[in-house]
């Protein structure tokens, strides 16, 4: 009997806002799927491609990126940055034959706690069928 | 010329029969095509009252279907149908519905279902796709300043969520429309509170009160007539009148037109289609009075 | 490295522990590489419990302390300051947040003890790599600066003034006093309003610290906690005030009219105008928009008769820039515009007004001198009908939350109108009383007995009839329609941020939240801190309140300030983004994208050769990393967040 797909997923949050807002889903005591790891950064904008694809290297099915609203940045434009480079990065996904959708970024503030249990929830039932990322095992570097 | 599918129900076919070939003359100046759907049945207005889902939905739900395969809109005039097309519309194509309405669907056996076919009200295509400046152009009987009080009734504008034709309280399209054509809007609080249509057999005294208050609050606000779309709203606050007038000595009779009366007679068509005789308020006095009607 | 790694997984009662499973935890942790000890505790922030880790790091010389608990936002600091206090480098300390991302979003226990697993792995990563840092001293100005002058703004400046601190108070309008000004008599104790504000507004005025710039605004700030530039845009007055001494003179004959905003539309004021007479400053203001000297040329009338010759029709716009250490947000509120309520014949129907106007009306020094007269025919309403939650409570149509004030402020006015209209009727149509705050409940009984009549259930259209306004509603305790025939209508509209405060926190980059409030730190217990640091908040700009919480913040907001100024210096967070000099290429590449210009391309000997590099202003960093993900050599590392610190930790993270 097939085990059901249970999705890696690794997430960068801000500190300010998304990682909040997760915080606040936790005290609301929401519930969602655990799935996502999250790793918490000062600001979106920290978030170099290179990390994006290191975490699809090392055997993540998707990877979730959570900052500020356009214009509330806690750092003035970090989350402009990140706006910029996601697409950039989703190209070069393409190009390497990895689904764009595997990659969401999403802007959650502090008072959204609701918002961030329905986005992750939505993006890890949404990798679910997707299926696993099969990337050849010489571009893996999992142990 | 535009052509927009039209549904025209069972009481323009009838009762309102002017309100239906006005609205058709009309458009046809304005550059507009009504055209009939093919085959049509009854909307299924008194859906509300039926406390089977199903039943009460077939009417509409087929309407609807068959409009689907002849246009991306559907257009009507009684504010009755409209009110029961557009909100089945809304209930068929909400989410988590699709197998409701693939049932329905196989039911009257149709197989096109359009979930973004618009129901439109003719006042929605005159404001949005002919323009009350494109009207204005076109009029050849300035009504004169002639004082009207647009009533809407309840149907038009309730519940807000699924109707979002104007402001609930205060909607401005007919108002507008009838400023086009050179008439005189007049504001009175009761533009879309209950005409007690649907009373009228079981309780006519409670119908009787809701249209005294109309009329009262029109007269107070010196309105010289009331401009209407339903058919149902136009036959009560009409013909109560005469129960009214004896009722109440002194009670100043206001006529009730149609809205596609007036645009008719503004646009410059004359004679029986206006069917200004079928009133029970005389409307001819105060038309000559104002010098539209010879 | 061979660091030694501690990590200590509290339960927090049965927050976490009742969820993940802490044995499986402690077994898994205890096998990772450079995990030296690990230890569990019921509650890691108790005394026992921080005392346990301080005892574990000096025991097992721990090079470094992991603490899975609740989120960092709590104890973060809690837990840096004891292992500071053993000698350990506070910023070798790491939280792992197992409960509010972890515990209390995971139902199921296996899965809640995998996750809390892979937080703790990532943390540990985390923890390898750490170097230990020390704090940047960064020193401060010791000014502050209130925005908003009414009753909060005023208060808060006092407070820091009188502990010896100069403050600039920038209020928008001509004078301070805000809403309270326009008030008649305040509740529980029908105090005069003005009566008790006007000594705060002169003594705020005369106060050596307080440099008050009224008819100004906040136009651009720079900086940060302990240092702001701030620059305030001075509008024209057309008038010097250095010259002028208040005597009115000018006003006596100007010809330009307008609604008064003071008597919110009941009355006239002219376009040179004080906005009323007890203004602070008392110095008046020329509306260029309907003054006929500046629409037309032909008018001097002012300036003729002005015996100090203080009329400057040709003052311009200026701006002054102030050095400050920390900002008060005191913007206040304004009434929810009832415009869209058409049921409510809002705008449309004359005798319906709010209760600011029914204020002006009570007020002695109003457009009726105080006697109770309705706008439209200045006649005696004998029938007056008051609409509580006007805007309030209403999810669909207005705003979905309570205003706090009206009941209690609609009480006062029926029975103020019952003082002044002995054979009048009042009655309030309402959906709850709420009378919280002290003496509150017995004021509204004192209402009720005094023949106020309170009916239950909300009000569904209000409309002319005549003479009369009809307000249609309904008796939800008899179950029936009521229909009343009032002579006027006064709503108790909700109460919303100013529409400027949307601007301002748009300059400041304050925080609002989904209303337009300005959002403090925690609901709870940071009531007057904002999550920048160096901006508080004071007043009903942060939500609805009554004027002795707004006093009662505006104190603690100062004594936030007064706080902040007692430290000789700040301390900024070490956690910056450095400069490798080898590797750096000279670029430029962060330099642009770096928002504080904390970074600068100079020319340096760098090993015996020059070559371009980047210097770093260690106190303008904020520690946000945009430069560390921009820099195409890996030259610009944030202390403590480094590439290849990420990528163990996401590696570890994907682990089990």
């Amino acid at each position: 009997m097939a085990d059901k797909f249970e999705p890696r997923i690794t997430g960068f949050v801000c500190k300010w806002c998304t990682s909040a807002g997760a915080d606040l889903a936790g005290t609301s005591r929401k519930t969602y799927p655990p799935n996502m790891t999250p790793i918490m950064f000062f600001c979106s904008g920290r978030v170099d491609p290179q990390h994006i694809l290191h975490a699809f290297r090392s055997g993540a099915d998707g990877v979730f990126i959570g900052g500020c609203h356009p214009g509330d940045c806690h750092y003035q434009e970090g989350n402009y940055k990140t706006m910029k480079r996601i697409p950039m990065v989703k190209k070069l996904m393409r190009d390497m034959g990895i689904e764009e959708d595997r990659l969401r970024l999403e802007w959650v503030s502090a008072s959204e706690g609701d918002k961030f249990t329905k986005v992750i929830t939505q993006f890890v039932e949404q990798i679910r069928g997707m299926g696993p990322l099969k990337l050849p095992a010489k571009q893996r570097k999992v142990s | 010329m535009r052509e927009f599918t039209y549904y025209p129900g069972c009481a323009l076919f009838t009762k309102a029969k002017n309100l239906d070939q006005c609205a058709r003359m009309s458009a046809e100046i304005l550059d507009v095509r009504l055209k009939e759907m093919t085959t049509w049945n009854c909307c299924g207005a008194i859906f509300s009252t039926v406390s089977d889902d199903l039943a009460s939905q077939v009417g509409p739900i087929r309407n609807l279907a068959r409009a689907s395969s002849q246009g991306d809109s559907l257009v009507t005039l009684c504010a009755a149908c409209y009110n029961v097309l557009k909100r089945s519309q809304a209930w068929i194509t909400k989410p988590g519905n699709e197998t409701t309405r693939d049932r329905f669907l196989n039911f009257i056996e149709e197989e096109k279902f359009d979930p973004n076919l618009k129901v439109l009200h003719l006042l929605e295509v005159m404001k949005n796709d002919i323009g009350f400046e494109a009207v204005k152009t076109k009029v050849k009987k300035n009504l004169k300043g002639l004082k009207l009080g647009s009533y809407y009734g309840c149907l038009m504008v309730r519940p807000e969520a699924e109707m979002q034709f104007d402001s609930v309280d205060n909607p401005m399209m007919m108002d507008d429309l009838m400023a086009a054509l050179g008439a005189q809007p007049v504001y009175f609080p009761f533009k879309t509170e209950c005409c007690g249509g649907y009373l009228l057999v079981n309780d006519q005294e409670a119908s009787l009160k809701c249209a005294a208050t109309i009329i009262n609050s029109l007269n107070a606000a010196g309105a010289e007539a009331v401009v209407t779309t339903c058919p149902l709203c136009q036959y009560n606050v009409d013909n109560q009148q005469k129960i009214l007038s004896e009722r109440v000595a002194g009670f100043k009779k206001l006529p009730v037109f149609y809205f596609t009366q007036l645009l008719a007679l503004g646009l410059g068509i004359e004679g029986d289609v206006l069917n200004l005789d079928g009133h029970y308020v005389d409307p001819k006095p105060l038309l000559k009075a104002k010098g539209l009607l010879s | 490295m061979n660091k030694r790694i501690g990590v200590v997984v509290c339960h927090c009662g049965i927050n976490i522990a009742g969820v993940v499973k802490i044995p499986e935890v402690l077994e898994t942790i205890k096998t990772l590489p450079g995990v030296a000890a690990v230890r569990d505790h019921m509650y890691c922030c108790s005394d026992p419990g921080q005392n346990m880790i301080k005892d574990l790091t000096k025991s097992e010389k721990l090079d470094a302390v992991v603490v899975a608990c609740c989120s960092p936002t709590l104890h973060e600091s809690t837990f840096r300051k004891a292992v500071k206090s053993v000698g350990l480098n506070p910023y070798l300390c790491e939280i792992a947040n197992i409960r509010e991302q972890c515990s209390w979003v995971t139902p199921d226990r296996d899965e809640a003890t995998k996750k809390a697993i892979r937080i703790i792995r990532t943390q540990v990563a985390r923890a390898r790599w750490d170097q230990p840092l020390e704090p940047i001293d960064v020193p401060v100005t010791r000014r502050a600066m209130v925005v908003g002058g009414g009753v909060a703004g005023i208060q808060a400046a006092l407070d820091i003034a009188n502990a010896g601190y100069e403050v600039v108070l920038v209020e928008k309008d001509p004078s301070i006093g805000g809403h309270m000004a326009q008030l008649s008599e305040t509740f529980p104790t029908l105090d005069c309003s003005q009566c008790i504000l006007t000594p705060k507004m002169v003594e705020a005025y005369q106060h050596p610290k307080i440099k008050l710039l009224t008819y100004s605004e906040v136009a651009d700030v720079s900086g940060y906690v302990g240092n702001f530039k701030v620059k305030v845009r001075r509008k024209p007055a057309y008038i010097d005030w250095d010259v002028c001494n208040g005597c009115g003179q000018c006003l006596v004959k100007c010809p330009g009219r307008k609604e008064s905003e003071f008597d919110r539309g009941m009355s006239k004021r002219k376009a040179v105008y004080r906005p009323f007479p007890q203004a602070v400053p008392n110095r008046p203001v020329i509306d260029a928009s309907i003054c006929v000297h500046f629409k037309t040329g032909r008018c001097s009338i002012c300036a003729d008769v002005c015996p100090l010759k203080a009329i400057r029709y040709d003052q311009k716009e200026s701006f002054v820039e102030e050095s400050v250490g920390a900002i008060v947000i005191a913007t206040g509120f304004e009434l929810y515009d009832l415009k869209d309520y058409s049921s409510f014949g809002v705008g449309k129907t004359q005798d319906v007004i709010d209760g600011l106007q029914f204020e002006r009306i009570l007020s002695a020094s109003g457009p009726t001198s105080g006697e109770v007269k309705r706008p439209s025919d200045g006649k005696v309403p004998k029938r007056v009908v008051f609409v509580q939650c006007a805007g309030s409570r209403d999810v669909e149509n207005g705003k979905p939350y309570c205003s706090k004030i009206c009941c209690m402020y609609t009480a006062k006015h029926a029975m103020l109108y019952k003082h002044r209209v002995h054979d009048g009727d009042a009655i309030v149509f309402y959906i709850d009383v709420r009378t919280g705050g002290k003496g509150f409940e017995e004021f509204y009984k004192r209402a009720t007995d005094e023949g106020v009549l309170y009916v239950r259930g909300k009000v569904s259209k209000i409309y002319r009839q005549g003479d009369k306004v009809v307000v249609w509603g309904a008796d939800t305790l008899t179950g029936q329609k009521v229909q009343v025939e009032a002579d006027m209508v006064v709503l108790a509209n909700a109460m919303t941020p100013t529409p400027e405060s949307a601007e301002l926190a748009g300059v400041l980059k304050a925080q609002r939240d989904e209303h337009g409030f300005f959002n403090e730190a925690h609901p709870k217990l940071r009531p007057v801190e904002t999550l920048t640091a160096g901006y508080f908040l004071a007043g009903a700009g942060q939500g609805p309140k009554d004027i002795p919480e707004a006093v009662a913040q505006a104190s603690g907001a100062a004594c936030k300030v007064i706080g902040l100024f007692s430290n000789k210096t700040l301390s900024h967070d070490p956690p910056i983004a450095g400069i490798d000099e080898d590797a750096c290429s000279g670029c430029g590449v962060c330099v642009d994208v770096c928002p504080y210009g904390a970074r600068e391309l100079v020319e340096k000997d760098v090993k015996g050769k020059m070559k371009k590099v980047i210097k770093v202003n260690e106190v303008l960093c904020e520690c946000c990393g945009a430069c560390s993900s921009a820099c195409p050599v890996a030259a610009c590392e944030q202390r403590n967040l480094k590439d290849e610190q990420i990528q163990e930790m996401v590696e570890a993270g994907l682990e089990g």
